[in-house]
């Protein structure tokens, strides 16, 4: 009988252990959402401490660390408490989530070697795994910093076998190609560089890319792989006259694309065909329906225009005229369709509708500014410049409106009007970023290498993460060297 | 216990557990602690009646819905409200559910019920929840708007590491999770965790980075004081929009540990061998117990 309360005993004081380790862990997790970081820190402690083999202990470790990374900022702390769950636990996904942190830390302290190699680890262990631990995105981002981290490394080997893999995955990313020639000339296989030069140039002609290419490598494609440009450039500039609505100079430069049977720029030039006839009928949903039956799409295409835009901006149109259907007059269907068809570069269906939502809405400021823009892309200066004025007399105080009454100027070519008029934007707000950012060009433009080094300054440290950023240090560049040899 | 946090209710005791304890000895708190947890089951299975009658019941052997809700507390009760589609589909929570929740918060004293969840209004209208709700006293909040949402860190996610959670779940003195249990195309199956997200705005990121872990992350910040799970009628495939079968399974389980609930509610998939990994990982990350041998659990039948 004795030993049958003891044994009894002995039993429910294990229990007892048990059901206080855990109310340790989880008052310090409520500790922890309370935000009561140092109590909880304090709790976690103690109980990986008082209790290493429990189950919890990755948890209580991972949650630690969570805080030492998030709270403290103290990414060595983080990392070694990341690493000691990698040793000490069995269970996988605790070992591929410790990984990836254990990475991200690294990244942060700059060493670029442990960071690879926990993320090559992260990527053996889910080798044979039919677990979702990441959806297909966060994978993308996880080997881009994987691929980053090669980059610091100066791994250019390991570079290229990335961009390997991430035109494999995705056969119609521009930007991959064209790091992966980089990385061949670098290591100076100047075949491997022109072959995946000329895929950009070939397939995707409508891309940024396929311009920075024509811009950049023109002599070395012509002297190594003997490219003709004369129909490439002959499509560029049927693009930039549809993009710059001069439709019929862009119809004729298509049409002699086509006539020489160049049976690469072909499929571009057909989908820039459909986009021509669309910017000036505005049928979003035909072009959509065209578009969708486009031969060779997941190898070509659009040929360089960009899928997501144009799938997504054709839904809004078609979205928007189904809104107003119900009632004709809704102010923001209407300016939806007008600023959809900008983008687009279809200007005539633009102003149109941006006409018809400032007749419902004549008080209201943005509706001058974007038909200002599009009559602008129109090159229909005097109704530009008239509605630009409107919004200055409509929005007075907003450092906005000078600052497009100067981009019209700056682009009819009046410098001193364009310098008026964006000075003017920073007068009434200084943290403007745009204006210093045009000024810091004019004023580079026109020589004036001082006041253009001040303006970009300012630009920089206003818009640090502007698209407009790298332009911007390369003016700045540019200037330096100028301003040093003078 | 309201987003995991130390509520004014179990503030006291817990603080005094931790300062206290360097005075009184711990076993004493072990045990006090042991029998709290046996003094009632972890989950109750109500089984045979009606929606309303499993309900009531359900909640009853836990101990009363008393045991949850306080005179003057504001409830926020989240239904799964994903669909237009009548009780009959078996793709929300059935309206007698949700009423008959509404009741027992009224007769406890609740100032104040929310039904809530981020779907659009019609959903409300035509799935028979706002009739319900409006029947019972409470107001119905489509949280469809992101100024109803606030930023919060998710400190012990793996994935997730801020979500915005509707505002007034984060005010709630009590919030009351009562989920449908049916099958789910993406997450495998949705029962009380996955029907948390529909009380955070930006559910884009969880498929975007991964949503079984996602969804755990999400269970160690918002902890419902209480789950209460539909499951009268099962949609057991082609989830979560249906049409697809239906099992007649005339079962409401309640319980407060949104782990442990799920893990249960798994059973009536069995046939299916669905796989929800969010369970594991929540699991994993001492959200709760999927052993469920290690639970009291009171299954009874309604005559």
């Amino acid at each position: 009988m004795k030993t049958v309360i003891s044994a009894v005993f002995i039993f429910s004081l294990n229990l007892y252990v048990i059901a206080v380790d855990l109310s340790d862990f989880h008052l310090a997790c409520g500790l922890l959402t309370e935000q009561r970081y140092e109590e909880a820190g304090e709790i976690y402690r103690k109980f990986i401490d008082g209790n290493p083999d429990a189950l919890l202990v990755s948890a209580a470790k991972w949650n630690l660390a969570s805080l030492e990374m998030e709270i403290n900022k103290d990414y060595y702390q983080a990392s070694q408490l990341f690493k000691s769950i990698i040793q000490d636990s069995c269970n996988v996904s605790w070992q591929i989530y410790s990984y990836e942190a254990l990475g991200q830390c690294h990244e942060i302290l700059k060493n670029w070697q442990e960071a690879a190699e926990c993320y090559q680890q992260l990527f053996l262990k889910m080798q044979g795994t039919s677990v979702e631990y990441f959806a297909e995105q966060r994978m993308g981002e996880i080997k881009r910093r994987l691929f980053n981290c090669y980059q610091q490394m100066n791994n250019t080997q390991s570079m290229i076998e990335m961009y390997h893999a991430f035109i494999e995955e995705n056969p119609l990313s521009t930007e991959d190609y064209v790091g992966l020639a980089s990385a061949y000339l670098s290591v100076k296989d100047l075949k491997s560089a022109v072959t995946h030069f000329m895929r950009v140039v070939e397939y995707f002609p409508a891309s940024q890319q396929a311009s920075f290419i024509h811009q950049n490598y023109k002599e070395l494609l012509t002297s190594e792989a003997k490219y003709d440009w004369h129909l490439f450039e002959k499509f560029q500039s049927g693009l930039n006259s549809s993009r710059g609505g001069n439709y019929k100079q862009a119809s004729s430069d298509f049409e002699e694309v086509l006539n020489a049977k160049h049976s690469l720029l072909a499929h571009a030039v057909n989908i820039q065909i459909l986009i021509l006839e669309f910017r000036q009928n505005g049928d979003a949903n035909l072009l959509h329906k065209r578009l969708g039956n486009i031969p060779d799409k997941n190898l070509r295409g659009y040929g360089g225009e960009r899928i997501d835009f144009w799938d997504n901006t054709l839904r809004r149109i078609d979205d928007s005229k189904r809104l107003l259907q119900n009632d004709s007059t809704q102010f923001d269907a209407l300016f939806n369709l007008g600023y959809r068809y900008y983008l687009t570069a279809a200007y005539g269906p633009s102003v149109s509708y941006l006409e018809k939502a400032k007749s419902v809405s004549p008080e209201t400021a943005r509706v001058y500014n974007m038909l200002g823009y599009a009559y602008l892309g129109l090159n229909n200066f005097n109704e530009a410049k008239k509605n630009f004025t409107i919004q200055i007399e409509v929005d007075p105080t907003n450092a906005n409106s000078y600052d497009s009454m100067a981009e019209f100027y700056y682009h009819i070519g009046d410098t001193s009007a364009a310098i008026k008029h964006y000075s003017k934007a920073c007068e009434i707000d200084s943290s403007f970023a745009n204006a210093y950012y045009m000024l810091g060009r004019i004023y580079q433009e026109i020589d004036q290498s001082e006041k253009a080094l001040i303006h970009l300054k300012k630009f920089i440290q206003l818009a640090p993460s502007d698209v407009n950023i790298p332009d911007a240090q390369r003016r700045l560049t540019e200037l330096d060297m100028s301003i040093n040899k003078n | 216990m309201l987003f995991n946090k130390i509520t004014r209710r179990n503030f006291l005791f817990k603080s005094s557990s931790l300062g206290v304890s360097l005075f009184i000895p711990s076993a004493s708190l072990k045990a006090f602690n042991s029998l709290y947890s046996m003094s009632s089951p972890d989950i109750s299975v109500a089984t045979g009646g009606t929606p309303t009658s499993n309900t009531i019941e359900a909640i009853q052997a836990l101990g009363g819905i008393d045991h949850f809700v306080r005179k003057n507390d504001k409830v926020v009760i989240k239904p799964n409200c994903l669909t237009r589609q009548s009780p009959q589909a078996a793709t929300t929570t059935h309206p007698d559910v949700v009423e008959t929740v509404i009741k027992c918060c009224q007769r406890a004293g609740a100032r104040e019920i929310l039904v809530l969840s981020v779907d659009p209004i019609i959903n409300f209208e035509r799935n028979g929840i706002m009739t319900a709700a409006n029947k019972a006293g409470a107001k119905v909040v489509a949280a469809t708007s992101r100024d109803q949402y606030k930023s919060v860190p998710i400190l012990r996610g793996r994935l997730l590491k801020n979500a915005e959670i509707a505002k007034d779940v984060l005010d709630a003195d009590v919030f009351i999770n009562i989920p449908i249990t049916k099958h789910h195309t993406q997450a495998g199956l949705t029962i009380g965790m996955k029907n948390l997200m529909g009380i955070v705005w930006d559910r884009r990121y969880f498929h975007t980075q991964g949503l079984h872990q996602t969804i755990a992350d999400l269970c160690t910040f918002i902890k419902p004081d209480l789950t209460v799970v539909d499951a009268n009628r099962i949609l057991v495939t082609n989830g979560p929009n249906g049409p697809g079968k239906i099992k007649e399974t005339k079962a409401v389980i309640a319980g407060t540990d949104p782990v442990a609930i799920d893990t249960y509610c798994t059973r009536y998939f069995r046939e299916e061998n669905y796989h929800a990994t969010h369970i594991q990982f929540a699991y994993e990350m001492g959200v709760g117990e999927m052993q469920l041998k290690k639970l009291n659990i009171k299954e009874f039948t309604i005559g």
